[in-house]
């Protein structure tokens, strides 16, 4: 059904009320906003390295304070120990950010409850076990540093 | 220099399975000019499309290799110029309604460079944001893993140890974060960030195309053009691209299929019902609550439909709901033959029982708030534009359906949010200051995009004939 004549006419108007509400819109500050957050991420670029391992310096429920930057050389050390694709287990005391840690340790990959792995990570606190064979200065165990060791599960 | 070269190879290939389906379907004419001004739509209908058919490999066990994304590409680009042809639609015409007025070509042209200057610097800028929140721990997550395996590595995709992942959460970003990462030769996850502002500026586009470009809309009745410009300006949207977050992916996916269904709705060409169902397809597969909004927009179309009864639309409308449900239902099928559940899911069905909802009274009431707060806070332009359009088009009879259609659809994913909040067993201060920010967008762009294309309904219009 057609709008009768005198509502055509209020119609007409509409297209520059919308546009009135826009222009107050840019004005109430959304827009500097937005233009200031693009110059910000433009004049301060993060390395492709330093993107990927970002997380560990951010603050996170399981990551108070961005605390597990501490962490971040233990986990670029683990990287070049373990290679590009092995399987580990960690072992950790107390919760890391397991998804920031996950992240940054691929292409490793983590084991599933059960499987065996590759290696296995003291994360914070190192196992009875892992502690038995340092004592024994076993190759098969690499300390990082007090708290924080690997421990190759194969072969030497 | 390899990775710009496979980075740019890569959004040709997308580009091009989108001219050819959008030929396909009736939506774009032969020749240069038209190739240029649906550029942007043709680039978002291959991103979709190569994306689901990507999700759809990895979940038959296909490895998601280069070879597997290019063979892909190639069969989906040559069945598409292949159904244009057969179809016969090489011929339409797209007039750009500036070129109608000379007086007028020069505020159009400038109009255009600005905002193209602008979407280059966005692109550029978010190129070097870091990896954080969210998208570490649940999308570029999976997104990397991918890059570096060829299938679904149980370790990532099945680990209880990487449940804060959410292995349930649809795979369509961390799919197409990897298929960038192969195309360039190895992960560059910063770089993602310019592919989802990509989406974002093309979703836009495809919008404005479709409302006015296609419909021949003179430069004075393109007011809704800068409500569209205006959410790829909103604070919201772009710290949402920064973060890498795939809210905004997801609400522009939707957004953009629910404007094209409103077209057909409308009356435009039955092509519009296709690239409605693909988008929305598309959406469902990148978050959950965009899996619910598709739904709830295809439903509110079928409502609006079954109001007239009009059996020969009614018809199409079940195809295309057909076509939706067959793209959501691979990565669905995926899961619940893994067992897998979230712990953000809220207990159903008890979820649904009055009993229950009665007794969730004040987290609702909370979450109602928190609702509201937001809406108001980040897009409060978009509510105030989208209630007066509503208001306008049902108190004059100008366009009663299509505003039916759109405020069903906003006020029902308005309360399916209300409600998957209010009843989720998460923790609500956990919840809300960490995401509702970010969830008002799958309604609030909705009701931008439905704005613009409402404002067009309010003058008279000129098709084609």
């Amino acid at each position: 059904m057609d709008a009768p004549q005198s509502a055509r006419a209020a119609l007409r108007l509409a297209p520059w009320v919308v546009i009135g509400a826009v222009v107050l819109a840019l004005a109430g500050g959304g827009i500097p906003a937005t233009l200031s957050l693009l110059s910000l991420a433009a004049r301060e670029p993060v390395s492709a390295t330093t993107g990927v391992d970002y997380c560990f310096g951010e603050s996170w429920p399981d990551n108070a304070n961005g605390g597990g930057i501490g962490r971040l050389p233990f986990v670029r050390w683990l990287k070049s120990r373990m290679g590009p694709h092995a399987v580990y287990a960690l072992d950790y005391t107390p919760p890391p950010d397991t998804g920031c840690v996950t992240l940054g340790l691929l292409p490793a990959l983590p084991a599933r409850p059960g499987e065996r792995a590759d290696w296995t990570i003291a994360f914070g606190t190192v196992p009875a076990e892992m502690r038995a064979l340092i004592a024994r200065h076993d190759r098969a165990v690499e300390v990082f540093a007090p708290g924080f060791a690997l421990q190759f599960n194969g072969r030497l | 220099m390899r990775e710009l070269a496979g980075f740019a190879l890569l959004q040709a290939l997308l580009a091009l399975i989108g001219v050819g389906s959008l030929r396909a379907v009736g939506l774009l004419g032969a020749g240069v000019r038209p190739v240029v001004v649906g550029l942007g739509p043709a680039w978002l209908l291959g991103t979709a499309l190569v994306g689901l058919g990507l999700v759809l490999a990895l979940v038959l066990g296909v490895p998601f290799t280069l070879t597997t994304i290019v063979v892909l590409s190639v069969i989906a680009a040559g069945v598409a110029f292949a159904a244009a042809w057969h179809r016969g639609v090489m011929t339409e015409r797209v007039i750009d309604a500036a070129a109608v007025r000379p007086s007028r070509l020069w505020p159009v042209r400038v109009a255009i460079g600005t905002a193209a200057a602008y979407a280059g610097f966005g692109a550029y800028a978010v190129a070097r944001a870091p990896i954080q929140a969210d998208d570490a721990r649940i999308w570029s997550l999976k997104g990397l893993a991918l890059t570096y395996y060829d299938s679904l590595r149980p370790e990532i995709f099945l680990n209880p140890l990487t449940a804060v992942s959410h292995h349930v959460y649809p795979l369509l970003q961390p799919v197409l974060e990897a298929a960038l990462g192969r195309a360039m030769g190895r992960p560059e996850l910063r770089l993602f960030h310019t592919e989802l502002w990509l989406i974002l500026i093309a979703s836009i586009w495809t919008a404005a195309y479709l409302i006015w470009w296609r419909r021949e809309r003179p430069v004075r009745e393109q007011a809704g053009v800068a409500l569209l410009a205006l959410v790829a300006l909103t604070p919201a949207m772009v710290s949402n691209i920064w973060t890498g977050h795939a809210d905004a992916t997801g609400a522009v996916l939707l957004a953009a299929g629910a404007v094209a269904l409103g077209l057909w709705l409308d009356g435009a060409a039955d092509g519009h019902l296709w690239l409605a169902a693909i988008l929305l397809g598309a959406a469902a597969n990148t978050k959950d609550e965009d899996m619910i909004g598709a739904i709830i927009v295809l439903l509110a179309a079928g409502a609006v439909l079954g109001a007239r009864d009009r059996r020969t639309r009614l018809r199409l409308w079940l195809e295309a709901v057909g076509v939706c449900a067959l793209l959501i239902l691979p990565w669905r099928i995926w899961t619940a033959t893994h067992h897998l559940r979230d712990n953000v899911t809220p207990p159903l069905p008890r979820a649904l029982t009055p009993r229950f909802l009665l007794a969730r009274a004040p987290e609702l009431r909370r979450v109602g708030m928190a609702l509201v707060t937001h809406t108001i806070g980040e897009w409060g332009w978009a509510a105030a534009i989208f209630v007066t359009l509503c208001a306008v088009g049902l108190a004059t009879r100008t366009s009663r359906r299509l505003t039916a259609f759109y405020l069903i659809s906003f006020a029902a994913i308005a309360v399916a949010m209300l409600w998957l909040y209010g009843t989720t067993p998460i923790s609500l201060s956990l919840l809300i200051p960490r995401s509702m920010s970010r969830t008002v967008n799958v309604f609030m762009v909705l009701a931008a995009f439905a704005s613009a294309h409402l404002l067009s309904t309010l003058t008279p219009r000129r098709r084609r004939a």
